[in-house]
């Protein structure tokens, strides 16, 4: 058994491990197939460029049905899909080795560009959309893609009318001219003990092997709210029980695509072998949400964006 | 046994009645005020962990902060706003069903509905509602060739507080009608007569009568109301979390998302202190510049506990 390394990357710092991976999360594009069909596009995006191109050809406002469906309100949601394309445009490293911010370049410029295009083949109320916003907007049919974590596999099959086989799932699409990567957000958690007594390390160690026996993480993986957690080991990956559970088995597809990109993730602020404590104010006052929702709510141009998502990292008091 | 020794058991029974409401006040509201003055003057981040003391710093950091300033401005305005519009609509819903009519006692009973509905309810079913393309207002209005497109009700920085502001009296709309029916049933219903044998129509009625009858209650509500309407939260922050934008970030939101958000307990304790300090002077002003209709609700108490 070996941990993904993705996973146990972001729990580093000068050399050392300082917490045991337990599970991960990260973020897919997620569509609506039927969607697609109807409007003849036969294959989901690939590049950022075909993303803009089937948003506006699947936004039918008179039908209540929008392209995309962007978290651009002051949330957790809109940080974690935000730093998502910020990544698949090149800008996933926040800080530099001393912590000094490093968001203001090209990259994120472009990737602020994008969303701003992408807003536009959104509902027109992004600016309040949060996690159960966008959830809703694809599964209601109101939006055809969304990235999101593949988290409702309950609710697609409860509310949606439509089957397992008609939510499709892709990597994050990146820029045709290769100036991306291939990447998501990953949100793992993990174990951390503050101890130096042996006995307690001990009884760590046994706890880990029990949680990750085949049976329990299996079973916890397959049922805690399917598909949104995943295995943060590689022999996991293919845990039979956690396939075999009773949801998740009807959207295996979309679950192995989240497990298929678990090597391609990472997480703002624990890239650069190091800890800057002002990821804290990062993430809890979403900098990169607050600067997409001036970009939509007040019009200010990408680059003020992230001159403004750049300010913020600045000045945290 | 002399009266002189009733009284003073009297008073000491009262001593001990109102002793366990006395200790509550201290634990839970004037201990938590005292650690957070002494917070303040601090450079704690996050609760327990390692500070120094920096004296008036996060004070004087919070008069120089632009983000403070303006929430200031947004709560006094959403004070003003809630006040106004749930004071006159509670006072038209309290008028209108003190008339008699079929159904009064049910409308009377059933009126407090809404104040009864968990904020966190009320949130949820409200951001359905405001949906820009699926909740009920925006389509229905649109279906009727009302609007052409949909009001973004939380997500337009020139509305969200006005949409916040409606939900808001939404709740406290049934409570205060609640009260003010109850200060319309002590009007003596010979003035009325007496009103309409000399021929007075009701708005006559209403300012000469029933104006001067309730004005006590609409006094005490105007304190109360307004401290209660300053501190709100929950609405706020589960309707648009102080956003878009900081449209409608009031103080208590901003102070939350400094502390909890922003890991810095301190300086979000020095913002609360200054807001607590602002409403104290407030109530002061208040209470001292309408003393005598407060001395009239003191002596109507004075005279129920007789």
């Amino acid at each position: 058994m070996k941990f993904i390394d993705a996973y146990v990357e972001q729990y580093q710092a000068d050399g050392e491990i300082w917490a045991i991976p337990a599970f991960g999360m990260l973020e897919l594009l997620m569509y609506n197939k039927k969607h697609f069909e109807e409007a003849g596009i036969p294959h989901p995006p690939k590049t950022t460029e075909e993303v803009l191109a089937a948003a506006k050809k699947l936004t039918i406002p008179s039908k209540g049905q929008y392209g995309f469906a962007l978290p651009a309100s002051d949330t957790l949601a809109g940080t974690q899909s935000i730093y998502t394309w910020m990544g698949a445009f090149g800008g996933k490293k926040i800080f530099d080795d001393n912590c000094r911010p490093t968001v203001n370049n090209p990259q994120n410029v472009k990737a602020y560009t994008f969303l701003k295009e992408l807003a536009k083949y959104s509902p027109p109320d992004i600016g309040s959309y949060a996690w159960a916003e966008v959830e809703g907007a694809l599964v209601s049919g109101k939006a055809s893609m969304i990235t999101f974590k593949n988290a409702f596999m309950n609710a697609w099959i409860n509310d949606s009318g439509l089957t397992a086989n008609d939510l499709g799932a892709a990597p994050i699409p990146v820029p045709s001219d290769g100036s991306g990567e291939r990447f998501s957000l990953s949100y793992s958690n993990a174990f951390m003990v503050m101890t130096d007594d042996p006995e307690k390390q001990e009884g760590l160690v046994k706890f880990m092997a029990f949680w990750l026996s085949p049976e329990i993480y299996g079973e916890w993986l397959g049922t805690s709210e399917p598909g949104l957690f995943l295995p943060v080991t590689d022999n996991a990956q293919t845990n039979r029980i956690m396939f075999s559970a009773p949801v998740l088995s009807q959207f295996r597809k979309q679950h192995q695509m989240s497990l298929d990109e678990a090597p391609y993730t990472g997480m703002y602020g624990f890239m650069q072998n190091n800890y800057c404590p002002t990821v804290g104010q990062f993430e809890g006052q979403n900098f990169t949400a607050k600067a997409m929702e001036r970009m939509i709510v007040e019009d200010i141009s990408p680059k003020q964006a992230v001159d403004y998502l750049e300010e913020l990292m600045l000045n945290v008091n | 046994m002399s009266q002189r020794d009733f009284r003073s058991r009297d008073a000491r029974l009262g001593l001990y009645l109102v002793l366990p409401a006395v200790m509550l006040v201290i634990l839970v509201v004037i201990l938590p005020i005292l650690s957070g003055i002494q917070i303040s003057f601090t450079s704690q981040r996050v609760v327990g962990s390692e500070y120094e003391t920096v004296g008036l710093k996060n004070y004087f950091d919070l008069f120089a902060d632009k983000e403070f300033i303006s929430s200031l401005g947004r709560s006094a305005a959403w004070v003003l706003g809630n006040g106004l519009f749930q004071t006159i609509v509670a006072l038209l819903i309290a008028l209108l069903i003190n008339q008699p009519f079929k159904g009064q006692n049910f409308v009377r009973t059933w009126i407090i509905l809404p104040w009864a509905v968990p904020a966190a309810v009320t949130a949820i079913l409200w951001r359905w509602m405001f949906d820009a393309t699926s909740g009920i207002i925006n389509t229905s209005m649109m279906r009727l060739s009302l609007i052409e497109k949909p009001i973004l009700f939380l997500a337009n920085p020139e509305i969200a507080g006005i949409s916040l502001t409606f939900v808001n009296s939404w709740r406290y709309v049934p409570f205060l009608t609640i009260i003010f029916l109850a200060a319309l049933a002590s009007v003596p219903e010979e003035e009325y007569e007496a009103a309409r044998v000399d021929g007075a129509g009701f708005w006559l009625q209403f300012k000469s009568i029933t104006f001067p009858n309730i004005l006590p209650t609409l006094t005490v509500l105007g304190l109360v109301g307004t401290l209660w309407a300053s501190n709100v939260f929950d609405i706020i922050w589960m309707m648009t979390r102080g956003g878009p934008g900081v449209a409608t970030t009031t103080v208590p939101v901003l102070m939350y998302d400094t502390a909890f958000y922003g890991y810095n307990i301190s300086r979000a304790s020095a913002g609360a202190i200054i807001f607590l300090l602002l409403l104290v002077v407030f109530a002061l002003v208040f209470i001292f510049l309408n003393r005598r209709q407060f001395i009239v609700v003191s002596e109507t108490f004075k005279d129920l506990s007789k």
